[in-house]
């Protein structure tokens, strides 16, 4: 059993998080919260997440798995005015959801969660953590996205840099310990990112205002940020490109 | 140049990136249209392709006011083309769809792929070289053969629309598989992909690439047949591979824009008059040096194989039972998977 009424930017949001890896996720659905983990087709980024019981306006649930399609959803959202609460039920019987926005009532049918991947998330030791705005981020990601196709972060104990580097061009971020909301790094570490992924993920970050990072050499990256207003968790996962491989 | 006649023609881009092919009749049209553009577009004096800041409807009502005929310019490469970015030729002229009588292919298709597309078959195809570089593998590669009674516009614009008599005769162009977006493939590692994998994947490949949707998926798409339907006005399409290219092979040199590759052209080309003489319907008894008639031989014989092109990179010419590696890719810059971190 799933029933629930929320607000329609709780959702906007969530479903933005994930949509930019996947089409189709499996929503698994708790008696206290609700949980996704998705890993796109290429296995280069995944993203997991929780959406606390608290950012609905209503939530009963027992244990249950949805299989639903992000696109039809992100359509269903269309519908919405700020203000609004959309109401969900899981019709389990015929496998639908039913949304209700004001007078419209939505049946989508819900995808099969036996083809719905789900992944292991990686054991990772990350030794670097870096903390920054998320508007930061935005911005260099806008800097970057006509000079490369790829991106690299860089940490020092003193100061992060992201980096972005064509053949003429290049746009740099640097920002030292004290710029930073926090900066923990024993040592130097450095990796390379599709920028594409990169700023795929950075845009969807939309209420957090700041955004943890951790990090290795040549390895990982982890972002972690809040979502539904604080009111639940995302982290991203993104693997690197190796230089000179 | 004593039998080279020009038409007044230009292509530019709209702000869709679509690059659109303009026959103007006299000069005063193509005063009278840059006028209707009204400044909005790249300076036209520097610019050979100008963009102008405007959608296709509107750079065709400016074209179609001032009695000029537009169409869309290789319709299907999948960066500028039409069927890049919209569906239909609706989509991209709006009202003015009506009013569009030709389509340019481009390499990487034929008359073959493009009438299996319903709103096609009442279009005429022009199989149009560029003039991007002046090698011999490159200038004139595809051309038309226009029945007309002068070298003119109002006589092209008679045989476009298939009236009193004029008519294209005959379309001459690459086989598709030898363009460079033939085929859906990785812009970064050149690796192929089927179009259902392509979808999978989202269009992103293993190594962080972007895969560019093929022509052939995307006429796959578009078409309402699995064989093409031609109409009657429609031309027989001879596939051609540039004698150039035929040369390199049989010579067995790396780049086609060598001397020694000119060199022979210029003695074949010179003896039989063009291209299409010699690569057609010379003896092959009197095409010098001997590799070279070997080697046309083969391709009047069907003894030649094509490795379709894709992500960019041309497709190649097999000749007879050469042995050949696969296309090599460029080194991916090693995008590593999360799973390569358990």
């Amino acid at each position: 059993m799933f029933k629930a009424k929320v607000k329609p930017e709780v959702l906007k949001e969530l479903v933005e998080v994930v949509s930019i890896l996947v089409d189709e996720a499996k929503f698994t659905v708790k008696k206290g919260e609700l949980q996704i983990k998705a890993v796109d087709p290429a296995h280069v980024a995944m993203v997991e997440l929780r959406v606390d019981k608290k950012a609905f306006e209503e939530y009963k649930a027992d244990e249950s798995e949805l299989g639903v399609n992000l696109l039809k959803f992100r359509d269903v959202l269309k519908l919405t005015n700020p203000g609004d609460v959309i109401a969900m039920e899981h019709n389990e019987e015929k496998n639908q959801l039913v949304l209700k926005v004001g007078n419209i009532t939505r049946k989508m049918a819900l995808v099969d969660t036996t083809g719905l991947s789900d992944p292991k998330v990686p054991n990772l030791n990350l030794p670097v953590k870096v903390v920054i705005k998320a508007e930061e981020l935005r911005k260099v990601i806008k800097a970057s996205e006509s000079v490369s196709d790829h991106i690299a972060l860089e940490t020092s104990p003193e100061e992060f840099k992201i980096t972005s580097e064509g053949d003429n061009d290049s746009a740099d971020l640097v920002m030292s310990k004290h710029m930073l909301n926090e900066l923990d790094c024993k040592e130097g570490a450095r990796s390379l990112f599709p920028l594409d992924y990169f700023s795929n993920m950075v845009k969807a970050i939309s209420t957090s205002e700041t955004v943890t990072m951790l990090m290795g050499n040549d390895y990982p990256v982890k972002m972690e940020f809040s979502i539904a207003g604080g009111n639940g968790s995302s982290t991203y996962l993104l693997a690197p490109r190796i230089e000179n491989d | 140049m004593g039998k080279v006649h020009f038409l007044l023609q230009t292509e530019v881009e709209d702000n869709h990136r679509v690059h659109h092919i303009i026959f103007f009749p006299e000069f005063s049209s193509v005063e009278g249209f840059i006028e209707a553009l009204k400044g909005r577009h790249s300076p036209l004096s520097s610019d050979g392709r100008p963009k102008m800041h405007m959608g296709g409807a509107e750079i065709a009502q400016a074209a179609l006011d001032n009695g000029a005929m537009i169409g869309p310019s290789h319709a299907f490469t999948p960066w500028t083309g039409m069927y890049a970015h919209h569906d239909s030729l609706a989509s991209c002229y709006g009202d003015q769809a009506g009013k569009v009588h030709f389509a340019e292919l481009g390499l990487s298709a034929d008359s073959d792929y493009a009438d299996r597309i319903p709103e096609m078959r009442r279009l005429a195809f022009l199989t149009n070289s560029d003039a991007h570089s002046p090698y011999p593998t490159r200038i004139a590669r595809e051309f038309n053969r226009i029945e007309m009674k002068a070298p003119s516009f109002a006589e092209l614009r008679k045989a476009i629309l298939h009236e009193g008599g004029r008519k294209f005769v005959l379309n001459v162009g690459l086989p598709p598989q030898e363009g460079k977006y033939n085929e859906s493939a990785c812009i970064k590692c050149l690796t192929h992909y089927a179009l259902d994998q392509a979808k999978a994947l989202r269009w992103r490949c293993r190594c962080g690439g972007v895969i560019k949707k093929g022509v052939r998926d995307r006429v796959e798409e578009l078409s309402d047949s699995r064989e093409p339907k031609h109409p009657a006005h429609r031309p027989p399409y001879l596939h051609l591979i540039p004698l150039g290219e035929i040369i390199t092979k049989a010579l067995g040199v790396a780049n086609p824009n060598s001397k020694e590759v000119d060199e022979a052209w210029s003695a074949i080309v010179g003896k039989f008059g063009s291209e299409v003489a010699a690569l057609v319907d010379a003896p092959i008894n009197e095409i010098q040096p001997k590799e070279v008639a070997e080697a046309i031989a083969m391709f009047r014989e069907g003894r030649v194989r094509l490795i379709p092109g894709g992500g960019g990179q041309y497709g190649q010419v097999v000749l007879g039972d050469e042995k050949i590696e696969p296309p090599k890719a460029p080194a991916p810059k090693g995008q590593r998977g999360l799973f390569d971190f358990r």
